[in-house]
């Protein structure tokens, strides 16, 4: 039997909106067509015209989830325009708070996705040690998600609890085992593994990017390929799966948890004393920001005319993997359509950037 | 007193986010929301509470207007987050339709970008006494 399974684009399984358009046949999905720009805001032209420091906090939201990726890509790339260098201390600050939100994310997603395989305890548990991290944001930022923290030129604040986060990280290293043994039961197995397989070879023809690269056996991270900001002299482990299922999704975010908490204790060890930030003008140039956000590599192109942002494009790290969802889906079942939707953990805040319209006015097709 | 168990139900019409995961934060432990009676629902027709967080944009609109009318009578709607409230980071955008009160009566107002989970509990408490 055929049929057609529209999802979304409001629809419980997904946090925000899109909208799939799936055929099914005999219980096996047979092609997929999907559809974003849902939530398409139109930041990147917000931005254009803008200069100074006020820039800083349109950027920052593009996602709520990483938005010190997005300010962070953005600021470096300003200053490399200007031919700023950073104080050393901003460096690391930075750094310090990019690994404790990719800790914050990942075991967001984690939580999110025991929940959609109906795994509601999991969720609660994991969620109740991301409180650990938000709480941190709070104290030392005055706000648990927009941090605020990244200026152009540095950063405004410096950390005043040190003790708590290297508590904190620690804590959250030893959940990260029990996480694991908790994804190896058998019952989360059976659901996982074996589903939504992507090869290394299709995961390397999409360009994939993040952790779902890495679960398909591609050793690709901005951090070590391209490092910044500290990441010049931490050098973050990589880890890869072979397997590139869901399972192996599941595996590279909980070591990636591990080894953020290992970086963020690294950071406080070898934080250097110094300025937090130097004066910043805006100079015209243009260049590309590249950085490691939690779901992957993160870009912004920015190009300043006239002492003021001309254009910017924001390549999130949702846009560069969603090509491969309808891969992934293909040949699948449709109970396992959201635990397979889910797992590049999806971003459609960051990543709709585009609506287009005809000479009329009237919106013709969304991307 | 409490007589009542709403159900909640959440729409998000093109934010960044930030409000949507610091509604979820209130419902997972630590500040568990659902000790209020509440429960996120996945259909406008089982709630009496619609939560809307995001700016509107102009593809959301006519879907929060559907949505809105399937609530569950008494309707009681409360708008999440500076750009519900009046556009936020996203006021200039050119692909905005909100803020959520020129779309659909607003009851409950909760400001912040996004609000601390502490204030979303608030809100819908404030919701729940009216109810
Ligand atoms: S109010 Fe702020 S945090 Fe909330 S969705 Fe809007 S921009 Fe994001």
């Amino acid at each position: 039997m055929e049929c057609l399974l529209p999802i979304g684009p409001y629809h419980p399984v997904l946090s925000e909106p899109e909208y799939f358009k799936i055929r099914v046949e005999d219980g096996r999905v047979v092609e997929v067509d999907f559809r974003v720009g849902y939530n398409h805001r139109g930041i990147e032209k917000i931005l254009e015209g803008r200069t100074g420091q006020g820039v800083v906090p349109i950027v920052e939201r593009i996602c709520g989830i990483c938005n010190f990726a997005h300010t962070t890509c953005f600021c470096n790339a300003v200053e490399r325009i200007a031919g700023v260098k950073l104080p050393e201390r901003a460096d690391w600050m930075r750094t310090l708070t990019a690994e404790l939100e990719r800790i914050q994310s990942h075991l967001l997603w984690l939580g999110l996705y025991a929940d959609a395989m109906g795994f509601e305890t999991l969720f609660m548990h994991i969620w109740k040690e991301r409180e650990g991290v938000m709480r941190i944001f709070e104290e030392a930022f005055g706000n648990r998600v927009t941090k605020g923290l990244n200026t152009l030129g540095g950063v405004r604040w410096d950390i005043k609890n040190e003790g708590k986060i290297r508590g904190v990280a620690e804590r959250i290293m030893r959940y990260s085992d029990e996480l694991e043994k908790e994804f190896s039961s058998r019952l989360v197995k059976s659901r996982l593994e074996g589903v939504g397989v992507l090869e290394r070879k299709d995961a390397k023809r999409l360009s994939l990017v993040g952790p779902v690269a890495r679960a398909s056996g591609i050793k690709f991270d901005i951090r070590r390929i391209m490092p910044y900001n500290a990441y010049r002299e931490l050098r973050p482990e990589i880890y890869t799966e072979k397997d590139g299922d869901c399972l192996a999704r599941v595996r590279v975010r909980i070591f990636e948890v591990r080894e953020s908490c290992r970086l963020v204790l690294e950071c406080l060890e070898g934080m250097p004393e110094g300025k937090l930030k130097t004066g910043l003008e805006f100079r015209d140039g243009e260049t590309v920001g590249r950085v490691e956000a939690p779901r992957g590599e993160n870009l912004h192109f920015v190009s300043i005319k006239e002492g003021r942002i001309a254009r910017v494009r924001v390549r999130p790290p949702t846009f560069a993997n969603f090509s491969a969802v309808p891969y992934m889906l293909l040949g699948e079942r449709t109970a396992d359509i959201p635990v397979v939707i889910l797992s590049i953990d999806p971003c459609f805040s960051c990543m709709d950037r585009i609506a287009v319209y005809n000479e009329r006015g009237e919106r013709i097709c969304r991307f | 007193m409490i007589s009542r168990s709403p159900w909640l139900y959440h729409f998000n019409s093109g934010g960044c986010n930030g409000c949507d995961i610091e509604l979820i934060a209130s419902i997972a432990p630590g500040f568990d929301l659902e000790r209020l009676g509440c429960v996120l629902k996945g259909s406008p027709r089982h709630a009496d509470i619609l939560l809307v967080t995001g700016c509107v944009t102009k593809q959301a609109e006519k879907r929060l207007k559907r949505i809105y009318s399937q609530l569950a009578e008494k309707k009681i709607v409360i708008a999440i987050g500076s750009c519900a409230l009046s556009g936020g980071a996203f006021r200039s955008s050119y692909n905005r339709a909100g803020p959520v009160d020129r779309i659909i009566p607003v009851d409950i107002y909760i400001p912040g970008c996004p609000p601390r989970p502490q204030a979303i509990i608030h809100g819908i408490k404030t919701a729940l006494e009216r109810l």
